[in-house]
């Protein structure tokens, strides 16, 4: 008789936590999924890459939780036969639970009758293990919220997968950085001087890709510590030093234009599926152009994927893409499949954005004007040139820069009057021959000072132009974006 | 040890005595049934009502169906105690005069104590030992009571002129308060059709003592489950307004909560509900019924209460809204 008491109280306690569990996880779903949603929502605003991993961990997080607390909540067993005893039957199953192990004529009698209670107990029936029908309509809505929101492109989510994209990137090249660091480490014929000096350029080199916030910067960073590192390679006497440093400086520069073709590449083969496919391409297609317009730094390639977007991937604004594009890989010095160059003899004339030949790399040259082969000559290009301690690197005074030192070639600091870049109509620059650089690797400017004059100096010209307010503001804004 | 078949014999003959005393007293089903419970559990019943409900009839009637002895005391102002439980006579027995004890009327099975409040607190002590102990002590000697032993007063709450309004501690004694109310027109008019006509209503005896005394060992000997017993004395609890868990109301209007007797009435009265029921059990509902004519005399009221017209069914009610079965 105890036992038979003792099975069915203990059949009670099992639906119940059954009960519970099921309640439990769906109402802890439920939370789960509205955290989620606020997650989803917010990185609609704020740039938050991992939104959709931290919501889908929350909402499995919570689930299980809700598992767990599910059958924690368990009642005990005497818990579970005052529930059935509620359901009329005046506390007798309870008092035959409780009366177990006693053998009296009451104590038998109370067993028997409420044993009689227990063969008429429908269990599944009085303790159905039913969904909560508006708690699971709650959850589908939230699910489905969940399911658009996260689906939906910003610029928060552009800025925040670029952020992630800068992030891993900015990991393989400090990784690359410790690897030459290690490779120095093991080799016992390099002197320590030589070591101390070559450490401390890849500790600066580390910081600097530590500061790159796009992957043009990024990109701007790898190309300065390819330079810097294959120029000390030059410098030293050690060969094993040399080879190693020149070893980093080839591995940096692999990882800036390699980049750059593998998103030329991805662009390339997303607008050619874009072109007859589905909407997902399109939208993948957009974003690949906008990550190759991010790199390099192509406001044409960026507008170009923005109005193919915003006309819902109207063909005709599809041409103009591909168009962008094609002109972009062809002569904005994004050359998948070519290796990229870098000016450095300073005395060939180069044309940023107009270059010719295709496979020369873009033009070089900030304000500064600083060839780096030491006979005098000046690159001038446009801003997003790409050579090293040219270009937009030393063209602009960027927030937080002003009192870093820059290297430079060895010798004077050429003086802006050396300059002889001119502004065309359509905003490009031409670069022409100057044989008064006195600029040499080695030397170190305040980063600050040169571009803050440089600024100024932009400044003025522009204020005193005839050119529309408009455009004005635009070449602000762009002296202003130089850091 | 009660055998099985007795206890259902048992069940049996309570249900057919509850059916009996019924026929003689039209309506007054709820005071009937409390009744019974207080004879099973060994209890003194206060029964208040306006004249003219018919207390004395129920007592009556009750003695009838029970074949106990029975005796009936009006309580006056002049009633002394030796009235009620008997004095020492000087007789002559073999030519020499000694004192014999000559019994009062509280010496039967069922006391009647008719207007207990008419008679001075003197007289009314004089029912504390008998109640309590279910003895009477005259001079140096104690006398038991005969077995069972139950008193039921009855008291008029109109009328307050040359009453003596019970003293705690003997209130406190009364296992029940049992309030009779006005019958309601349908039960009139048939005690009209009995009352006022030839025609009689001679109830027959059920059980004697004998049975009586049984039954109240079976309810002694009913089991009651932890969560249940738990209830009855968190419900005790709940009456002081000192405790923690004690309800707003019952911390507002009352200023002295019930007696650890009140547990024991409530607890011993289930008991007896669950056996009247012919379960062998006590439930959270028999407990909750029983809060009532327990609690009723045994919570001390504080003047906000009164001047708000709250009596203490009121706040009763609202510690049974405020604590719940586990």
């Amino acid at each position: 008789m105890d036992e038979q008491i003792r099975k069915f109280v203990y059949r009670i306690r099992g639906r119940l936590r059954e009960q519970q569990v099921v309640s439990n996880l769906v109402n802890w779903s439920v939370c789960g999924l509205l955290a989620a949603d606020v997650i989803s929502l917010a990185s609609l605003a704020v740039p938050f890459y991992y939104a959709a991993l931290a919501a889908a961990a929350i909402v499995a997080l919570l689930f299980a939780a809700g598992a767990v607390i599910g059958i924690c909540k368990t009642p005990d067993p005497m818990q579970a036969a005052l529930q059935a005893d509620a359901k009329g039957y005046k506390e007798k199953i309870s008092t035959a639970y409780f009366l177990i192990g006693r053998e009296d004529a009451f104590s038998r009698l109370q067993k028997k009758d409420a044993l009689q209670v227990m063969e008429g107990f429908a269990v599944r029936k009085e303790f159905p293990v039913r969904l909560p029908g508006k708690r699971l309509a709650l959850l589908a809505v939230l699910a489905l919220v969940f399911a658009l929101t996260i689906q939906v492109d910003t610029p928060a989510r552009n800025e925040a997968r670029t952020k992630h994209r800068v992030g891993q990137e900015v990991k393989e090249d400090i990784a690359r950085l410790e690897k030459v660091e290690k490779q120095l480490e093991e080799h016992k014929d390099i002197s320590p001087k030589e070591t101390e000096m070559l450490k401390e350029q890849l500790k600066q080199a580390g910081e600097e890709i530590k500061e790159a916030d796009t992957l043009a910067e990024l990109k701007k960073a790898e190309e300065r510590i390819a330079k810097k590192l294959e120029m000390a390679a030059g410098r030293m006497e050690n060969e094993t030093l040399s080879e190693i440093a020149e070893q980093g400086a080839k591995e940096a520069e692999d990882a800036a234009s390699g980049r750059e073709e593998e998103l030329a590449k991805a662009a390339k083969e997303a607008m050619e599926q874009a072109e007859n496919g589905s909407k997902k391409d399109k939208e993948k297609a957009c974003e690949s152009l906008e990550a190759l317009a991010d790199q390099t730094e192509n406001e044409a390639l960026e507008d170009a994927a923005a109005s193919y977007r915003d006309s819902g991937y109207a063909q005709n604004e599809y041409k103009n893409a591909q168009k962008k594009l094609e002109d972009a890989l062809n002569g904005d010095g994004v050359q998948p499949g070519d290796k990229q160059e870098y000016a450095q003899s300073g005395n060939e004339q180069q044309q940023g954005g107009q270059n010719p030949s295709g496979n020369a790399g873009e033009g070089n040259g900030g304000p500064n004007g600083q060839g780096d082969s030491g006979n005098d000559k000046g690159g001038q290009g446009q801003s997003t040139g790409s050579g090293w301690n040219k270009g937009s690197k030393e063209g602009g005074e960027g927030p937080g820069r002003t009192d870093e030192s820059i290297t430079v070639p060895e010798g004077e600091v050429g003086s802006d009057d050396n300059l002889t870049g001119k502004a065309n109509s359509s905003g490009n620059r031409e670069t022409g021959k100057t044989n008064q650089s006195s600029a040499w690797s080695g030397s170190k400017v305040n980063y600050g000072k040169v571009s803050g004059a440089y600024k100024e100096k932009a400044y003025k010209k522009v204020e005193g132009s005839n050119y529309p307010v408009k455009l004005k503001d635009r070449i602000k804004n762009y002296f202003d974006g130089l850091n | 040890m009660i055998e099985e078949k007795t206890l259902q014999e048992m069940i049996g003959k309570i249900k057919a005595c509850e059916a009996e005393i019924g026929r003689g007293i039209i309506g007054q089903r709820g005071i009937i049934r409390q009744l019974m419970l207080a004879v099973l559990a060994d209890g003194n019943v206060l029964l208040e009502g306006v004249p003219g409900l018919g207390k004395t009839e129920m007592v009556k009637a009750v003695s009838k169906v029970f074949t106990m002895t029975f005796s009936r005391i009006q309580f006056t102002p002049d009633l002394m105690p030796a009235d009620v439980t008997g004095t020492n006579l000087i007789i002559k027995e073999e030519g020499s005069n000694v004192f014999q004890f000559e019994k009062g009327p509280v010496f039967a099975n069922l006391v009647l104590a008719d207007e207990i409040n008419r008679a001075t607190p003197k007289t009314q002590s004089a029912l504390l030992e008998a109640m309590q102990e279910q003895t009477v002590t005259v001079g140096k000697t104690t006398y038991p009571l005969p077995q069972p032993f139950m008193v039921l007063a009855t008291q008029n709450p109109i009328e307050n002129e040359g009453t003596y309004p019970l003293p705690e501690a003997q209130l406190d004694r009364f296992l029940f308060k049992l309030l009779v109310g006005f019958p309601t027109k349908e039960e009139l008019r048939t005690i009209m059709d009995i009352t006022v006509t030839n025609e009689n209503v001679e109830l027959q005896p059920v059980i004697d003592a004998n049975d009586i005394i049984m039954m109240r060992k079976a309810v002694r000997d009913m089991p009651v489950s932890d969560a249940v017993m738990d209830y009855a004395l968190t419900l005790v609890m709940a009456t002081h307004p000192e405790f923690k868990a004690s309800p707003e109301t019952a911390k507002k209007y009352v200023a002295c909560g019930a007696s650890p007797r009140a547990a024991q009435a409530i607890i011993k009265t289930a008991k007896a509900m669950a056996l009247m029921e012919g379960r062998y059990n006590v439930a959270f509902d028999d407990i909750a019924f029983v809060a009532y004519p327990a609690l009723r005399h045994r919570l001390i009221l504080n003047f906000e209460a009164i001047s708000a017209g709250f009596g203490p069914d009121y706040v009763i009610h609202e510690i049974l809204e405020a604590v719940k079965p586990v």
